[in-house]
């Protein structure tokens, strides 16, 4: 193992990136320019570098590598230390490949206010990466709150009409999760004596009354349940994705919503693994309602990002079924499908964002027939929308599947209900496709190009990454095998 | 002769410094030499402050000086400093008397330190009512504004009205014990009338919450707050609310933590604090104005203040300590943003006031002002990664070890919902276009004005991580608390 502290430089690159954006200065065109450009490259930097850490990352081992602790650094029971496992190194790597590509997806329509644009993409990396790495619990908070501040001024500035309201709701629901998430968080943290994670074991529970264990599971899972979202809480995410910026909307579903679920395995599988088996019941049917109702929801939308969105809300709703399954499949299949969906809600916001920019309509109604303007396009728009719907060879079935396996041997009433989704996905997903690709070319679509050369690469990136799990997903099972082992065994 | 002043040397250079700017005023000296002799003669002060400390309790145990005063008295003098020094020039656009500002700002000042050290209630009064009187002045300084005019009014009568409680109070826990002294008082409970204890107790506290602006005796504040000069309000909201929070902290540390068997305060305290931040939490969404948005605002953070009190437990008072300071840096941070950022046009009669919609797109013309401004709103709703999330994190520790879950359930509640006001002056600054009321942004950030921002930038934004600030708070704070507490115990 090397000793070099590789994620306190995956940390300080896209800083970088932020104190060099905050100096550049010009005309206006000059500065968007030069800001783009120092943006692609930190954000690249940053994704060579995870490359290192993921070549070097001993997938024999169970325990934190890579940990790199500053001392001086810190204060008030929040200490640097960072260090990952597999289930981190999974959210790390998607992050660091999604940025990049968020920043060539911007690439031309971002006009207005760029650098302050770049800022905040950057941030939010960093913010983002900070909470995945952190193995400190107040560090995580931080990070995981910060988070927010770049987002709501990317939907504030950059987001359409209803985009106020859209962000005081995504900002105050998820900051009310939040503290109470950090109220729980204090509690675990004064009664075992520290905020270190390496130092929170599975034992804890046994040592809290029944009571206070109850209290500490519903306030961490409420805060989570929010960021991902789950079933009644879902109600910030269409509404935030219609009024983002296709490219916040691409981090929102592509990332954001997967710390919810890396919290979950991180805290609540950590901490109480018993309380959870117990209380899978919950988690179980909020999740099959999720997956039915949200997939309904999504059948019915007329707008694109909404159904993007909706379907967002069903996707995860295996996520959770399969973390609070506690079984090895079961965890592995809800992180492969985290990593899938983030791949595939990325590609078809972009998706989504190409035809708007050109028709200036999220209308399902205004379109038409884009296959015949736009052939090669809309090829790659179809792999896209058949990882959607889970169709095997693509990730999107991966993570169904094992799920779905997980649970049928857990409770099989679940799982009957969860595989409805596994119907109703197709239902709009296809119908989707249908409706805007096929058929006779509309009035609105006549002007619609065939996409550059920029545009079709970002598509075939993500295509490829949906490929790549879909055919061979031990890619991404074989890192996280040791991790959930152990992690299902209770902790150390 | 100079062990005899040894002790009070800061307030007493402070208080001849002050007489000494109001002479070279009356004599038509040049405003800016005026002003850098105030700034002089408190940076002065506050280097007696830290370097002729003695531990101890002197005349006749009137004063008390110990690490924890000392720590308060460098900090707040430090504050007082950067604050004229960074906002000297920003004063004449108000229609006062730059000089006599100064001078009611240090004659202030030597009240807060008196009320500080204090260790006789008579002492503690004449602290208070120095700081008071000044107070009121600097209230209504501007002549020709008839709402300065009746910002100082209600404040002088209110304010009196608080102290007449604090004399009665007095005047009933010397008639149960026969001393003022805050040392021997706690020993004489025993064995009087404890009704006339409790409440004098009660009517203390009661006038210093009224000093604090806690709900329900906050009554007075918005409109003091509002029609007062700028640069009043945001002494009013820094500096004084310090001094008070410093006061009920020695108190409740001090000569009250012995008379736990005669009066529970705790249910006082924290009936207030929960108050408190309730209020904090919704009045100001439907503030139009900056100046009374943020005093209300102030009585949520005086009532989070309050709950880390209320206890009397050293890693609460500690805690506390560390919120209020905090506080009070970002609310002068904000407050020289918005003077800076004030136009000259306002005419004299009129409120002296800064409404929320003439900050409409200001990050696009003045982003730097901007984004201090953002930062500072943020630090105080307590976001991480700003610094205002540390000592919120603290008290909110401490609130759960002393396992108060309905307090708990308040803060979390009313935590989420203040952010909504601060997010919406975010969004006004940053998302709104620009609004033609806007108060034209006479000043560019620079010379002083980046000079003073930069460093308190830093600290809002990599302060809660860096080895410094842990070290104040473990070091200092919690050892000068620590000290509180134990001086009594023993």
């Amino acid at each position: 193992m090397i000793g070099f502290p590789f994620l306190t430089l995956l940390l300080l690159l896209p800083l970088v990136g932020i104190i060099v954006v905050a100096f550049i200065k010009g005309a206006e065109d000059q500065v968007r320019r030069n800001v783009r450009a120092v943006t692609l490259w930190s954000s690249l930097a940053t994704f060579l570098v995870s490359c290192v850490v993921w070549s070097e990352f001993d997938v024999a081992k169970s325990s934190y590598q890579f940990v790199h602790e500053i001392p001086a650094l810190g204060g008030m029971g929040l200490n640097y230390i960072v260090g990952i496992d597999g289930v981190s190194l999974l959210m790390v790597m998607l992050t660091t490949f999604l940025m990049p590509v968020v920043v060539i997806a911007g690439w031309g329509s971002i006009q207005r206010r760029a650098k302050e644009y770049y800022l905040a993409l950057l941030a939010m990396e960093v913010f983002i990466l900070g909470a995945f790495v952190s193995i400190n619990t107040l560090m995580f908070y931080v990070f995981f709150e910060a988070v927010l501040i770049p987002m709501f001024l990317l939907i504030g500035i950059w987001g359409g009409e209803n985009r106020i309201y859209a962000m005081y709701k995504f900002f105050i629901y998820t900051f009310l999760g939040s503290v109470l998430m950090l109220v729980a968080f204090l509690y675990v943290g004064f009664v075992a004596g520290s905020f270190n994670l390496m130092e929170w074991h599975s034992s804890f529970e046994l040592g809290l009354s029944k009571g206070i264990a109850m209290a500490l599971w519903w306030a961490l899972f409420v805060g989570f349940a929010i960021k991902i979202p789950m079933f009644p809480v879902h109600t910030w995410l269409p509404l935030a994705h219609v009024e983002a910026p296709a490219t916040a909307s691409m981090l929102l579903a592509g990332i954001l919503l997967k710390m919810g679920g890396y919290a979950m395995i991180r805290f609540h599988l950590l901490l109480f693994p018993r309380l959870s088996e117990e209380l899978f019941y919950i988690v179980a049917i909020l999740s099959v309602i999720a997956i039915v109702y949200a997939s309904l929801l999504a059948w019915v939308q007329r707008d694109m990002k909404k159904l993007v969105a909706y379907s967002s809300v069903a996707h995860m709703g295996y996520v959770t079924l399969g973390i609070y399954s506690q079984s090895k499949v079961g965890i592995n299949g809800a992180m492969v499908q985290m990593v899938s969906h983030g791949v595939i809600s990325a590609g078809l916001f972009f998706m989504v964002d190409v035809l708007y920019r050109q028709t200036h309509s999220r209308e399902l109604s205004v379109y038409g027939g884009v296959v015949s303007v736009a052939p090669k396009f809309s090829v790659l728009s179809f792999v896209l929308i058949l990882g959607l719907i889970g169709v095997p060879l693509t990730s999107g079935f991966v993570g169904e599947i094992m799920v779905t396996a997980a649970v049928f041997k857990l409770t099989p009433l679940f799982a009957i209900f969860a595989v409805t989704g596994v119907v109703l996905a197709p239902i709009y997903g296809l119908s989707l496709y249908k409706r805007v690709f096929w058929g006779e070319v509309a009035s609105g679509v006549e002007k619609v190009k065939e996409s550059s050369v920029v545009e079709l690469l970002v598509l075939g990136v993500f295509v490829i990454a949906v490929g790549w799990i879909g055919i061979y997903p031990k890619v991404l099972t074989a890192v996280l095998d040791q991790t959930v082992v152990q992690l299902i065994g209770g902790g150390l | 002769m100079f062990a005899l002043i040894q002790p009070i040397a800061a307030e007493f250079i402070l208080f001849f410094g002050g007489c000494l700017v109001l002479l070279m005023d009356a004599f038509k000296a040049q405003q800016r030499r005026v002003l850098f002799l105030g700034l002089i003669v408190i940076l002065l002060a506050s280097v007696a402050a830290y370097s002729f400390h003695i531990e101890g309790a002197f005349y006749s145990g009137m004063f008390v000086s110990n690490a924890y005063t000392v720590l308060i008295k460098v900090f707040l003098l430090l504050v007082a400093a950067g604050f004229i020094f960074s906002t000297a020039n920003f004063l004449d656009k108000y229609s006062f008397h730059p000089g006599e500002y100064l001078v009611m700002l240090m004659f202030m000042l030597v009240g807060i330190l008196l009320m500080i050290s204090a260790q006789h209630f008579m002492m503690l009064y004449i602290g208070m009512e120095v700081q008071a009187l000044s107070a009121y002045t600097l209230a209504s300084m501007q002549r020709r504004s008839s709402f300065a005019s009746e910002a100082g009014v209600k404040y002088f009568i209110l304010g009196s009205l608080a102290s007449v409680f604090y004399l009665l109070g007095v005047s009933l826990l010397y008639g149960a014990s026969g001393t003022l002294a805050f040392s021997d008082l706690g020993t004489m409970v025993a064995g009087s009338s404890l009704s006339h204890w409790a409440v004098g107790v009660v009517l203390v506290i009661v006038s210093l919450l009224f000093k604090l602006s806690v709900v329900p005796f906050h009554l007075w504040a918005p409109d003091v707050y509002q029609g007062a000069p700028t640069p009043s309000t945001a002494v009013f909201s820094s500096i004084v609310k310090v001094g008070g929070v410093v006061v009920l902290i020695r108190l409740l540390s001090g000569p009250f933590a012995l008379l736990q068997q005669v009066i529970d305060l705790k249910l006082v305290l924290l009936c207030g604090a929960v108050l408190s931040l309730l209020w904090g939490a919704v009045v100001p969404i439907f503030q139009t104005s900056i100046k009374r948005l943020l005093t209300h605002a102030g009585v949520g953070h005086v009532g989070f203040v309050l709950l880390g009190l209320s206890y009397a437990k050293a890693d609460g008072l500690a805690a506390t300590s560390l919120y209020i300071l905090t506080y009070c840096v970002t609310a002068i941070m904000v407050f020289i943003a918005l003077i800076s950022l004030q136009n000259k046009q306002g005419s004299e009669d009129e409120l002296d006031d800064i409404s929320l919609n003439s900050l409409k797109g200001i990050a696009n013309i003045r982003p730097k002002h901007a984004f201090v401004l953002a930062v500072g709103f943020l630090s105080m709703a307590g976001v991480p990664p700003l610094i205002g999330f540390f000592p919120k994190l603290l008290i909110l520790q401490h609130v759960l070890q002393q396992e108060s879950y309905i307090a708990l359930a308040v803060v979390v509640i009313t935590t989420a919902v203040s952010l909504f006001y601060y997010l919406k002056i975010i969004k006004v600054m940053y998302i709104d276009d620009v609004s033609p009321h806007i108060i034209q942004p006479v000043n560019k950030m620079r010379g002083r004005l980046f000079l003073v921002f930069l460093p308190l930038l830093l600290l809002h934004i990599v302060g809660g991580y860096v080895p410094w600030i842990q070290n104040f708070y473990e070091h200092s704070i919690t050892k000068g608390v620590n000290a509180l507490v134990q001086d009594q115990a023993k």
